[in-house]
């Protein structure tokens, strides 16, 4: 994928990061169990490579936050770390798992990135953003129930969405057809 | 099915805050055949579409369905919805979420891929992405054409379409509404339109100013022209050739009725 | 909700000013709308913010539609902090539920800050065209360049995102209600139910979406634009 087309895909991931949310949120709090904004940050690493997930881990909250005032600005810090992660991991996951098969190594590289994801935000939180009234069992609360649908919505929607585009041809296929 | 639109009105918000009219006192009653829908952009072809789906609801004015089957609305370049992993999962999709046996959804997929001059044993297994732009078309009608509705809406089918597709969409139509289903076809193509409708519907600002058997409206180039329509290539050359002196017979609407009209027109001579 | 995001085409000392001064701009009111936190303060801050809505001459309306987006998520914090902040000196209290005037001047010091951060962001797109939003980036970033920090990428990434959030979100909306049409709404049920409902929702939204974002770049490159420091010029100024 050249330089050009990195950088918007990137971009173009990062506006559906600020979009999803918006068409996802009938109710206050539902952006934050499902959360939408995770899901073009983690397809993004996975088709376009680390420096671009990353990116989209970066612009989405921020442009979010300016734009649209969510993610609030108390928590802005904390999430684009997490989101910054998520992007990173999935690129460099994605470009080593090679299992041979397709949705194999997407799983590995999303879960993968998820699972980081979740301990570095948890890391941050403890001793950076809420330092001193921080646990696991906050950590877990946090991540594994509130957060409960959003884990789900990842499993169900990024491998789908990453084998469409390959389909499609819209993105370099993993396994490149002799 | 039948149905019969009363009335109908819908106006929205425009982006700047305007009050936009959709449709304006739109009335028509349908039972069987294809009725084509023509009007410029904007004219109100989609929202009455979408009015007669179901899936909007006007101001004022009422929509009545009598009949079996229910509705099947095919939006403009409904391949944009793909999601399945494959053909057959994509087709098959509305049937089982009706709760449609396996093998029967089956059937009906390779029925409707059939209508639509593709096969299930060569589709069926890959990815709906995969395909090109002519086949993700008719895979994309061919799965609302497997509910079997008996009242089938279909908004530009023929846009961007290669010729083989194109004319296995307009098959698809005229079988449709053989079946006893009545079909719907709003589009700017005159000469697709010339080949499969019974009847012509024109929308203007939202009201109905024309509405008529489809021969007689298309074929009649002056009066396509007053509505700013482009009629049908067929009646525009006829058209012409008048004004040139030739004798062309009738009102032909396609290439072939053109030239039987001119053949015709020579032997009067 | 519409679209909060947008271009108001109208003139005015801000619509005038140069895209890089509008972002530092922006960063420092944003800073000082965080600082704030007495009630002579935040007004200040308010008065500040309304002066510069009204030299933009983009309208209350424009102005104030995404705050009105979030109206409901301001209420949400405004009465969790009220019931939850603060132990003490309760107005009422009803179990682990203690309505207390601190609780309510932290939800609302919080509401007050969030709504004033919106519309500074909301007055920086509605009075820059993305373009001008990329070469603004572009322009800060420069002296970083020496570093090794990608700056035309990153302008471009900016501008592209500001760009495609008004036609992403209107695409999307569509998209998704007419595969509601067609496959019935996302379930209702279990969460699991619900995930896999949104998968056919969300497929096509990105689908389209990285279509668009092909088209662009390649539209981009074909006009010889490169970001790797290669010859070419930047900015998608059409080769001579």
């Amino acid at each position: 994928m050249s330089s050009v087309k990195r950088v918007v895909v990137a971009a173009v991931c990062a506006a559906l990061g600020i979009v999803l949310p918006m068409a996802f949120h009938a109710v206050p709090g539902a952006g934050n169990a499902w959360l939408p904004m995770h899901l073009p940050v983690m397809i993004c690493g996975l088709v376009a490579g680390p420096a671009a997930g990353a990116a989209t881990g970066l612009l989405a909250p921020v442009l979010s936050s300016l734009l649209t005032g969510m993610p609030a600005a108390p928590m802005l810090p904390s999430m684009t770390c997490e989101l910054v992660v998520y992007g990173l991991v999935s690129g460099l996951l994605s470009s080593r798992v090679r299992t041979g098969r397709l949705t194999l190594d997407l799983y590995v590289s999303l879960v993968g990135a998820m699972v980081c994801g979740r301990v570095v935000g948890g890391l941050l939180q403890a001793l950076i953003f809420s330092a001193g009234s921080y646990s696991l069992a906050a950590w877990a609360a946090g991540y594994l129930l509130t957060g409960l649908p959003g884990i789900v919505l990842q499993l169900a929607v990024v491998v789908p969405v990453a084998v469409a585009l390959e389909r499609a041809g819209l993105v370099e296929p993993r396994y490149p057809q002799r | 099915m039948r149905l019969t639109v009363e009335h109908m009105s819908l106006s929205y918000e425009g982006p700047a805050g305007e009050r936009v009219t959709a449709l304006a006192d739109v009335s028509l009653a349908l039972s069987g055949g294809v009725c084509g829908l023509m009007g410029r952009t904007g004219s109100g072809k989609t929202t009455l579409l979408e009015v007669m789906a179901g899936a909007t609801r006007p101001d004022s004015g009422r929509v009545r369905m009598e009949g079996a089957g229910g509705v099947g609305l095919v939006f403009q370049m409904p391949e944009r919805q793909f999601f399945e992993r494959t053909v057959e999962r994509e087709i098959t999709f509305g049937l089982l979420a009706r709760g449609v046996a396996a093998d029967e959804a089956h059937e009906r997929a390779a029925r409707a891929l059939a209508l639509m001059g593709l096969t299930l044993d060569e589709l069926g297994a890959r990815s709906p992405f995969s395909l090109s732009g002519g086949q993700q078309r008719r895979v994309a009608i061919a799965s609302v054409l497997a509910l079997r509705p008996g009242l089938l809406l279909l908004d530009e089918p023929t846009a961007g379409l290669d010729p083989r597709a194109r004319r296995a969409c307009l098959d698809a139509v005229r079988a449709a509404a053989e079946d006893g289903a009545t079909v719907v076809v709003a589009s700017h193509d005159a000469n697709a339109l010339a080949e499969v409708a019974d009847r012509l519907v024109v929308l203007e600002d939202g009201g109905v100013t024309l509405d008529g058997p489809a021969r007689d409206l298309l074929a009649d180039a002056p009066l396509m022209r007053d509505h700013g329509l482009e009629p049908a290539c067929a009646a525009r050359a006829a058209l012409a050739l008048r004004r040139a002196g030739l004798a062309v017979a009738g009102a032909p609407l396609t290439a072939e009725e053109l030239a039987d009209a001119i053949a015709r027109g020579r032997g009067s001579a | 909700m519409r679209s909060s995001v947008g271009y108001v085409w109208v003139d005015s000392p801000l619509h005038r000013a140069p895209a890089a001064a509008k972002l530092v701009g922006l960063l420092v009111a944003v800073a000082l709308v965080v600082l704030a936190s007495s009630p002579v303060e935040l007004a200040l801050a308010a008065f500040g913010v309304a002066a510069l809505v009204a030299a933009s001459r983009v309208g209350w309306r424009a102005a104030l539609r995404s705050l009105w987006g979030l109206r409901w998520f301001l209420l949400v914090v405004l009465c969790m902090n009220a019931l939850f902040f603060s132990a003490s000196d309760p107005l009422l209290s009803l179990g682990p539920v203690r309505l207390t005037l601190a609780g309510a001047a932290q939800g609302a010091r919080i509401v007050a800050r969030t709504a004033l951060v919106v519309v500074l962001g909301t007055l920086l797109t509605a009075t820059t065209r993305p373009q001008q939003l990329t070469s603004g980036v572009r322009d800060l970033l420069r002296p970083l360049a020496r570093l090794g920090v990608p700056t035309e990428a990153a302008a471009l990434a900016v501008g592209v995102t500001v760009q495609f959030v008004p036609t992403l979100l209107r695409e999307s909306r569509q998209l998704m209600r007419a595969q509601a049409l067609r496959c019935g709404p996302a379930s209702s049920g279990g969460i699991m139910r619900r995930a896999v409902s949104y998968v056919r929702l969300l497929v096509p939204v990105f689908v389209s979406a990285f279509r668009r974002a092909d088209e662009l770049s390649v539209a981009m490159e074909a006009r010889g634009y490169r970001i790797d420091g290669r010859p070419g010029r930047p900015g998608g100024e059409n080769r001579p």
